[in-house]
């Protein structure tokens, strides 16, 4: 009765978009955070370092040892995060900030950095104790592929690639449907790159790693240029 | 009165406005934002915003805070402890009126 009643008078309806709304509202600065593509630029700058870790690698000499082979792969992917991590702060700092608003997300629990430390601690012992492995033959990797038969790392390669994308585009909401066409184009794109002659594992990669980086990196200048377009710099 | 009723009764006021409510449902996600932000969010005039944002200040729900970003004024707003309990508890009560 109630419920007809708040219905018909408009209150219950009132009360339900309120509701709705709060959640969206509630969801916006999450939104907000790659509205000008820099999480697509840091996504293609860290690939980016892990496709150039790959061909450094294949330029060391044959007799290099493992741990000169990890060292430079590191060193790489440090040199990458970095530069994206700048590119970031520069493009929020100079851009974002000053045209649509300054925002800062909380770090949750209060123990956030201790957090923080233990991964990398974790990510380092694991890293080093991998090349351990393989340096001494724990671990042996087949890096031969079949031309007829897939190997499961070219697909899975291939899936998360491919997948990770349009859950970043639904992520960002609607207003981005030439995204839609960077998904086929990159879908189409690695199954080019996938189906070549037979190599090594390192080989085959490397192509259509560099591939997703670059798409990744375009995706991101793309959505920064619709946003520069459509916004501009204002004084509080 | 029933139940439902009563939970209606019940939200708060200084937050069922609906333009404040917009803005406590922004801060209520983010650790900081500036004015600017809030203002391109809520599309709102910045007279509006900053009477809501004097009336949720007052209600000591939201914290301002002046400062500069390089040579730029920059108004940082936060919502208080007592800002998100508030919210935590306007949304219970709208959930109880349904």
């Amino acid at each position: 009765m109630l419920k007809w009643l708040l219905t018909n008078t408009g209150l219950y309806c009132k009360l339900d978009c309120m509701n709705t709304e709060v959640l969206d509202y509630a969801k916006r600065p999450k939104r907000y955070q790659n509205i000008d593509g820099t999480g697509e630029m840091v996504v293609g700058l860290t690939v980016l370092g892990v496709a150039l870790a790959g061909y450094l690698e294949a330029l060391l000499p044959k007799n290099s040892t493992t741990w000169m082979r990890v060292a430079v792969v590191f060193a790489s992917l440090a040199v990458a995060v970095c530069i994206a991590y700048g590119t970031r702060r520069a493009i929020k700092g100079y851009i974002t900030w000053p045209r649509t608003g300054y925002v800062a997300f909380p770090r949750h629990g209060k123990s956030w950095w201790v957090k923080a430390i233990i991964v990398r601690i974790i990510a380092l012992i694991f890293a080093v104790g991998l090349a351990y492995l393989i340096k001494s033959r724990h671990i042996y990797l087949n890096w031969n592929l079949s031309p007829t038969e897939w190997n499961p790392r070219v697909i899975i390669l291939i899936v998360v690639s491919v997948a990770a994308y349009p859950i970043w585009i639904a992520r960002m909401g609607g207003g981005y449907r030439w995204k839609w066409l960077v998904l086929v184009f990159m879908v189409l794109g690695l199954t080019r790159l996938a189906i070549r002659a037979p190599e090594d594992f390192g080989q085959w990669a490397r192509p259509p790693v560099l591939f997703i980086a670059i798409l990744w990196l375009m995706s991101g200048a793309g959505t920064l240029y619709s946003y520069v377009r459509h916004t501009k710099p204002e004084i509080e | 009165m029933t139940a439902q009723l009563l939970a209606i009764s019940e939200l708060d006021r200084v937050i069922h406005e609906p333009g404040r409510l917009m803005i406590v449902a922004l801060l209520s996600a983010v650790k900081e934002c500036d004015f600017l932000y809030v203002l391109h969010e809520t599309e709102m005039n910045k007279g509006n915003l900053s009477s809501h944002l004097a009336r949720l200040e007052e209600a000591g729900y939201v914290e301002i805070e002046k400062t500069y970003r390089g040579k730029v004024p920059q108004t940082l707003l936060r919502l208080t402890r007592a800002g998100h309990k508030a919210f935590e508890g306007y949304r219970k009560g709208l959930k109880a009126a349904f």
